[in-house]
C-alpha cells in the first residue's frame, strides 16, 4: 500500500525509462557496483537522515537497478519536505579504487531557504482577512518543521503554531504538536465557536495501515451569532474545557484521494474525552469507507459509506460543539449545509448518531472536450446519496438504535460536474433531487454548488 | 435601528399574553453568585412577585453567557429572552402590566433618578466590599476586579465607598420616610389591613430593586459587618425590607430561601 505521492507530477509516480542505445546495450544486463554515492549541496542538513534514505541504493545490482532505485531514493528525499530540488546523476567510478564495473551516483539537492513566508489577504462572508504564514523547514537539520499561520480579520483572529519531527529513517513515524486558536462561525446553528487548544500526535505506521494517536487540549467558548438564536442553542453559550485522546487508523489504497480510479479507503477513528481532565466526557466513534472501481468506457463507480456515534458519558448530556451534522454540497446532496435532522427554531442542534452512504458513477465529459488536457480535470457525475441523523436513547438496545437510524431516511439523487482542483480540493455543480424530507430539513432542490476536500 | 427593533420586539411581546412555564435564570447559588448578581436578580424576582406574575428561578453555570447583554438576570418568556431590570421592565409593561403607570411625569423622573442612584452607588458597593472580601474566590476576584476597572472604581477607598453607601441611604430613607412604599400612589381596589378597608396602594420597580439590594446586602455574610452596619443605621429602610420580605416571599417559602440568598445568608431579617 502507498498513499498518494509526494511530489510526483502526475496521478501515478513514472518509472525511468531508458531507451537501450547501442552502446549502452552491453551494460545493460551487466553486473554493476555502485562504490560511492555523492551528496552535492547539503548545508544544514544532517547526514544521518541522508544515509537511511539511500541505503538502498547500494543494493543495486544492474544498471536498470541502479537507475530504479536513485530514483525511489530521489523521491524518499524529496519527500522529507526539505529539499527544493534533487537530481541524479550516475557515472562510471573514477578513481584509484574504481572497479571495472563500479558506479557512481550523486545526488545534487538544492536545500529549501530557512525561512519562507507568504502574505495573502482573504475575502468572503462578509469578513477580510489578512493572512500571514511563516515556515521553517528543515529546522535543526532532521526535516523537522515549524510553520506558523496568522490571520487578523474584521470579525475574528485566528492562528495556529505547530511543530513537526519525523523519526529519521522512518518519516512515516512523527510527531507534531499544535498550539491553535481558531473561531467559526456556524450560521445554520446561530452558533459561535472559539477554539483555543493544544494537541500533540503521533503518527506510525503498521504494516498496511498508519495510525495517529493524539491527545487534544481545548478551551471552547461557545456563543450565539444573533440575537435570534433559538434557546437551545443559547443554553449552550459559555466556556468549557475539553480534553480528549483520540486514536484513528487510516487504510489507503486509491491512486488519489481527489477523483481516484481504483482502491479503496477505510479510516477509523474513535476519541475519548473527560479521562484526562476537562467538563466534557464522552466516547465518540466515526469511520468512513470508501470503494472505487474503473468500469469501461473510462468511467469509475465510487461508493462509499460514512457513519459515526457520540455516546456522553456521565449524565451531562452532549454539547453542541461535538455532535455530528448531515447534509449539504459534501454531504448528502441535495440539502442545505448541515440542515438535515434535529433542530429549533430553525437552529439544527446536530445529532448523536448518524449515516451517510453515497454511490457514484464518474464519466468522461460528454463528447470528451478538451481530451489530454483541461478536459481531464472535469468528470461528469451520477449521484444518489442517502443518510440519517438523530439522537439515541442510550437506554434502549442495539436493535432498536438501528430502528431508529433506519426511520426517516432522508435521500436524493441527480447528476452534475466535478471539477479536480490539484490534488488537493474537488469543485461539484450539480442538479439535486432531495427525497425523504422530514419537517424541519432545509433542503436546496436545483442547482446546487459545493467546493471541499471531503465529498460523500 | 435599534429603536425599530424595540418597536418590533414591544409588538410581539404584547401579543401574547404570560405564559405559565416563566423562567428566570442567574447563575448557580454557591460562590459562584457575585453580591451584585445575587442583589440584582433578587430585585427582579420581587418585581416579577408585585406585578403577579408567576416566574420559576433556573441556576445554570453559564448563566452569563446565555444572556443577550452577557449581564443577569434574564427571563424566558416564551419566546423572548429579556435581561436586567430595565429592559424586563420595559417587556412587562408592553404585556399591559406595570408598577408605575399611576405616576406623573415629574414622579417618574424621580423614580428614575433613584433607581439610577442605587445602580451607581449600592450595586458598585458591593461589588467592591466583595473584592476586599477576603472569602471571594480566585475567579470572581478577577472578574469582579474587570467590573470595577470598567467602572473607574478601583481607585476609591474603603472609607470612601461606605460613605457614598451612607449618603445613598441617607436619601433612600429621606424619601420612604414613613410610607409603606417609595410612591405611595393609591390604585383601584380596597385592601384589608388594620381590621378595616383602606384604598390600595402599590409598589414601583423602584420599591423592588431597592428591596433587591437592600435585603442582599442585610443578608449576605461578608468577612467585615461594615457594609450591612450603614444600612442598619437607618430602622425605616430595615423594616421597609421586612414589610416586602413578608409580603412577597413568605407566602412562597422554599421560593424565598432558595433564592433570596448566597452563602451563609440568614434567611430573615427578624433577629
Amino acid at each position: 500500500m502507498s498513499g498518494p505521492d509526494f511530489g510526483a507530477l502526475g496521478e501515478e509516480a513514472e518509472l525511468v525509462e531508458v531507451e537501450p542505445e547501442a552502446k549502452q546495450e552491453i551494460l545493460e544486463n551487466k553486473d554493476v557496483v555502485v562504490q560511492h554515492v555523492h551528496f552535492d549541496g547539503l548545508g544544514r542538513t544532517k547526514d544521518d537522515i541522508i544515509m537511511y534514505e539511500i541505503c538502498d541504493v547500494f543494493k543495486a545490482k544492474n544498471l536498470i537497478d541502479v537507475m530504479k532505485k536513485s530514483h525511489e531514493a530521489r523521491e524518499k528525499l524529496l519527500r522529507l519536505g526539505i529539499f527544493r530540488q534533487v537530481e541524479v546523476l550516475i557515472d562510471t567510478c573514477q578513481g584509484d579504487d574504481a572497479l571495472p564495473n563500479g558506479l557512481d551516483v550523486t545526488f545534487e539537492v538544492t536545500e529549501l531557504r530557512r525561512l519562507t513566508g507568504s502574505y495573502n489577504t482573504m475575502v468572503g462572508n462578509n469578513e477580510g482577512s489578512m493572512v500571514l504564514g511563516l515556515k521553517f523547514p528543515n529546522l535543526f537539520g532532521r526535516a523537522e518543521k515549524v510553520t506558523f499561520q496568522f490571520s487578523y480579520g474584521t470579525k475574528e483572529t485566528s492562528y495556529g503554531l505547530s511543530f513537526f519531527k519525523p523519526q529519521p529513517g522512518n518519516f512515516e513515524r512523527n510527531f507534531s504538536v499544535n498550539l491553535y486558536k481558531v473561531t467559526g462561525q456556524f450560521p445554520w446553528s446561530s452558533l459561535r465557536e472559539t477554539d483555543r487548544g493544544v494537541s500533540t500526535e503521533f503518527n506510525f505506521p503498521i504494516w498496511k495501515t498508519n495510525h495517529t494517536l493524539k491527545w487534544e487540549g481545548v478551551w471552547r467558548e461557545l456563543g450565539c451569532l444573533a440575537r435570534t438564536a433559538s434557546f437551545s442553542v443559547r443554553e449552550e453559550s459559555g466556556h468549557s474545557l475539553k480534553s480528549s485522546l483520540s486514536h484513528a487508523m487510516v487504510i489507503d489504497s486509491r491512486n488519489s484521494s481527489i477523483l481516484p480510479r481504483r482502491g479503496a479507503l477505510l479510516k477509523i477513528n474513535q476519541e475519548l474525552a473527560g479521562y484526562t481532565g476537562g467538563d466534557v466526557s464522552f466516547l465518540k466513534e466515526d469511520f468512513e469507507f470508501q470503494l472505487n472501481k474503473q468500469l469501461l468506457w473510462d468511467s469509475v463507480f465510487s461508493a462509499s459509506l460514512w457513519g459515526g456515534m457520540l455516546v456522553p458519558i456521565g449524565d451531562k448530556p452532549s454539547s453542541i460543539a461535538d455532535r455530528f451534522y448531515l447534509g449539504g454540497p459534501t454531504s448528502v446532496r441535495g440539502f442545505s449545509m448541515y440542515s438535515i435532522g434535529p433542530q429549533s427554531e430553525g437552529d439544527y442542534l446536530g445529532g448523536e448518531a448518524y449515516w451517510a452512504g453515497g454511490l457514484h458513477l464518474y464519466t468522461p465529459l460528454p463528447f470528451r472536450p478538451g481530451r489530454g488536457g483541461f478536459g481531464d480535470l472535469f468528470r461528469t457525475h451520477f449521484f444518489l446519496n442517502a443518510g440519517n441523523l438523530c439522537n439515541l436513547n442510550y437506554g434502549d438496545g442495539p436493535r432498536a438504535h438501528l430502528q431508529k437510524l433506519a426511520e426517516y431516511i432522508r435521500w436524493s439523487y441527480g447528476a452534475g460536474i466535478v471539477l479536480r482542483l490539484g490534488n488537493i480540493a474537488r469543485l461539484e455543480l450539480n442538479y439535486c433531487f432531495p427525497m425523504g424530507v422530514q419537517s424541519g430539513d432545509r433542503i436546496c432542490d436545483g442547482v446546487q454548488f459545493g467546493a471541499g476536500i471531503r465529498f460523500l | 435601528m435599534a429603536l425599530a427593533a424595540e418597536a418590533f420586539m414591544t409588538q410581539l411581546a404584547a401579543a401574547e399574553p404570560w405564559p405559565e412555564n416563566a423562567a428566570l435564570y442567574q447563575q448557580l447559588k454557591d460562590e459562584q453568585i457575585l453580591l451584585s448578581d445575587n442583589a440584582s436578580s433578587l430585585a427582579v424576582q420581587a418585581f416579577l412577585q408585585m406585578c403577579n406574575l408567576p416566574v420559576r428561578v433556573v441556576c445554570r453555570a453559564n448563566a452569563e453567557y446565555m444572556s443577550p447583554s452577557g449581564k443577569v438576570p434574564f427571563i424566558h418568556v416564551g419566546n423572548q429572552v429579556v435581561s436586567e431590570l430595565g429592559p424586563i421592565v420595559q417587556f412587562v409593561k408592553a404585556k399591559g402590566h406595570s408598577l408605575s403607570d399611576g405616576l406623573d411625569e415629574v414622579q417618574k423622573a424621580e423614580m428614575k433618578a433613584y433607581m439610577e442612584l442605587v445602580n451607581n452607588m449600592l450595586l458598585t458597593a458591593e461589588l467592591y466590599l466583595q473584592w476586599c472580601d477576603d472569602v471571594t474566590v480566585e475567579e470572581k476576584q478577577w472578574e469582579i476586579r474587570r467590573k470595577m476597572k470598567a467602572i473607574g472604581w478601583a481607585g476609591k477607598s474603603l472609607e470612601q465607598v461606605l460613605e457614598d453607601v451612607d449618603q445613598c441611604c441617607q436619601a433612600l430613607s429621606q424619601r420612604l420616610g414613613t410610607q409603606p412604599y417609595f410612591f405611595n400612589k393609591q390604585c383601584k381596589g380596597l385592601t384589608f389591613q388594620y381590621r378595616r378597608l383602606v384604598p390600595k396602594i402599590r409598589p414601583t420597580e423602584l420599591d423592588a430593586l431597592v428591596f433587591g439590594h437592600l435585603f442582599t446586602i442585610l443578608t449576605t455574610q461578608l468577612t467585615s459587618d461594615e457594609l450591612s452596619e450603614k444600612v442598619k443605621n437607618y430602622s425605616n429602610l430595615i423594616a421597609f425590607c421586612r414589610r416586602i420580605e413578608q409580603q412577597y416571599f413568605e407566602g412562597h417559602d422554599k421560593d424565598s430561601s432558595s433564592s433570596a440568598t448566597s452563602r451563609s445568608a440568614k434567611r430573615s431579617l427578624l433577629r
